[in-house]
């Protein structure tokens, strides 16, 4: 059974400290205010006008000043330098004081409005209407209500009100214009930390592109054959490199205004395989690189042109981890869910606390990532992308005997009419393929129907 | 001869900066890290006489490595040149803060990185390249 306090601050939500000396304050300016008011026949005296004025000032200020809400100190200030204006003003003038208490009414009141309480600004203008009541009726000819009193109560009943609802929508308006400007600071932010981390990424094929260029400049006449092929080289992919970065980057921010148009059509995995191997750098990566496809792995509706870049950042990011001894298993069979073909790429070197693989870990959504994306996985947040806008799924599987998989489903082609579903296309085993030899393997890494833990 | 230890986790970075390097008309002896730790581990036992050093890289990153070699009385008057993509003047401001004598954005040319390896060397101005 939980205990009276916890039940106690179930019911009544925790105040901040200072809306507890705020809402007590109020209540202190109302009722000195309501007994000066009752007294005010009786001779007014310093200590009254010392009181009443510091409650005021408070009020006064944390109404109308805007960092008194948050800087304490000099909120402290600020109430003690009006406290010491409205003193003087009290003790050293004679003109109607103890009338114009009633004025102060109003400004728990405000204070309330201000702070963006509607139920307190409400709330405090009838505890007002209340307190003015008693004063008319205590303040009437033989404690009897007469009809002056009573158009006052009004009067002032509905001018509060009204003042209380005006500045509750005043101080909503505020707020909404104050968390736009909060929204637009951080959505600000966040642009000046996206571009200044593309511009690092950028940097970086970009100095191997400007320095051994200048090199081979420099090297006119001094030509060494070899050096200079190797320059050419880097040059070449660094080109390249930045080339992707760059389309990437476009793909990404189009995903993200949902403005990527996929063009699908019934394709052969082996196929897409065959293109994105001319798309790696070096011959000996793509030596590296063995794929096996399972009889009955369908044809798979896809934009090929997209598929191929993810795949070609996939192979990439594969290739580099697996380094230069080991190979990199492609295994293509058909999804564990109907209608899906899934590709996992295998590599001895795929560490799941890799940088460059958060995009597979994270939760909140690939696209989310080209604002925290750095270059190496900027490949594989596209690529995560690129496969969920063709409705599939990208996860990392660390549950291969011969290393970590990044794996991905796609959808097979269906015949489009009504009707039973039919797979149309079904592929070939290819030679080096051994369905049943691998069947373990394939079981392997493959996402439970329903699993979300690595999907957008 | 002096000693230049090239601190970067990008193994073309660290090519273009021996390669240009080797381009100049003093002799300079090379060595090569690609981890900040090590830098910070090898320093004492290679004691170069210039560091060029990247600041983004993985666990312990060129800021933190001009930090320490700067506390360290071992290390303290080793020169330090930060090689980095980052041009925010946040991060030059935090390098020259941490000790470095000079801050070179990439990507640089060969005879930038000369000039200003002389100049922190003190040596005597190269000849201007056509």
């Amino acid at each position: 059974m939980p205990s009276r306090k916890k039940v106690t601050d179930m019911l009544l939500p925790r105040q901040a400290p200072r809306e507890k000396i705020a809402a007590a304050l109020r209540c202190f300016v109302l009722l000195t205010v309501f007994l000066m008011a009752r007294l005010q026949s009786a001779p007014r005296t310093a200590d009254f006008d010392l009181v009443l004025s510091l409650g005021a000032a408070y009020t006064l200020v944390t109404t109308f000043v805007p960092w008194a809400r948050y800087d304490a100190r000099r909120a402290t200030l600020a109430v003690l330098a009006v406290d010491v204006i409205l003193v003087t003003a009290l003790i050293y003038s004679d003109v109607g004081i103890a009338s114009q208490y009633y004025l102060l009414y109003y400004l728990p009141i405000l204070h309330a409005a201000v702070r963006l309480n509607f139920r307190d600004a409400i709330g405090t203008c009838l505890l007002s209407a209340v307190g003015y009541l008693l004063v008319g009726v205590l303040s009437g000819t033989e404690g009897t209500v007469t009809q002056p009193v009573i158009l006052r109560v009004l009067a002032f009943s509905f001018s509060a009100g009204l003042l209380a609802v005006l500045f509750v929508v005043a101080a909503r308006q505020s707020r909404s214009y104050q968390q736009l400007i909060i929204h637009y600071e951080e959505a600000m932010q966040s642009k000046s930390d996206f571009l200044s981390r593309v511009s690092h990424e950028f940097r970086t094929p970009l100095t191997a592109i400007v320095g051994f260029a200048q090199l081979l400049h420099e090297q006119k006449e001094n030509a060494d054959k070899d050096s200079q092929h190797q320059y050419l080289t880097i040059v070449r992919e660094q080109a390249h490199h930045l080339a992707n970065m760059i389309e990437d980057m476009l793909d990404l921010s189009r995903i993200a205004d949902n403005k990527l148009v996929l063009k699908p059509e019934p394709t052969s995995l082996s196929d897409v395989l065959d293109s994105v191997f001319v798309l790696l750098d070096h011959i000996s990566d793509r030596e590296r690189v063995v794929v096996t496809t399972e009889p009955r792995t369908p044809t798979v509706w896809i934009d090929r042109n997209k598929v191929e870049q993810a795949l070609s950042r996939v192979l990439e990011v594969a290739v580099e981890a697996a380094g230069s001894s080991q190979n990199v298993s492609v295994k293509i069979g058909p999804g564990v869910e109907a209608n899906s073909a899934q590709i996992a790429i295998v590599a001895a070197g795929l560490d799941p606390d890799d940088e460059g693989l958060i995009p597979l870990v994270r939760t909140d959504g690939a696209a989310v990532l080209a604002y925290e994306s750095t270059g190496r996985s900027l490949g594989i947040a596209v690529a995560r992308a690129l496969i969920e806008q063709h409705g599939g799924q990208m996860w990392l599987a660390d549950d291969y005997a011969d290393g970590a998989a990044i794996c991905l489903t796609l959808p097979a082609y269906r015949k489009q009419e009504s009707g039973p579903q039919v797979i149309l296309g079904v592929e070939r085993g290819s030679e080096v393929s051994g369905a049943e030899a691998h069947a373990e393997d394939n079981d392997r890494g493959r996402r439970p129907a329903g699993a979300e833990a690595n999907a957008g | 001869m002096p000693k230049i230890m090239i601190v970067d986790d990008d193994p073309l970075a660290r090519r273009l900066m021996r390669d240009s390097l080797r381009r100049a008309d003093a002799d300079y002896d090379i060595v090569e890290v690609d981890k900040g730790v090590l830098a910070l581990e090898l320093i004492g036992h290679e004691r170069p006489d210039l560091v060029l050093l990247d600041i983004t890289m993985p666990q312990v990153g060129g800021i933190p490595v001009c930090n320490e070699m700067k506390r360290n009385p071992a290390t303290r008057n080793v020169k330090i040149i930060i090689v980095s993509a980052h041009s925010d003047s946040d991060f030059i401001g935090a390098a020259l803060d941490a000790g470095a004598s000079a801050y070179i954005t990439k990507p640089f040319r060969p005879e930038e990185l000369r000039h200003n390896v002389r100049r922190v060397l003190g040596a005597r101005q190269e000849p201007a390249l056509a």
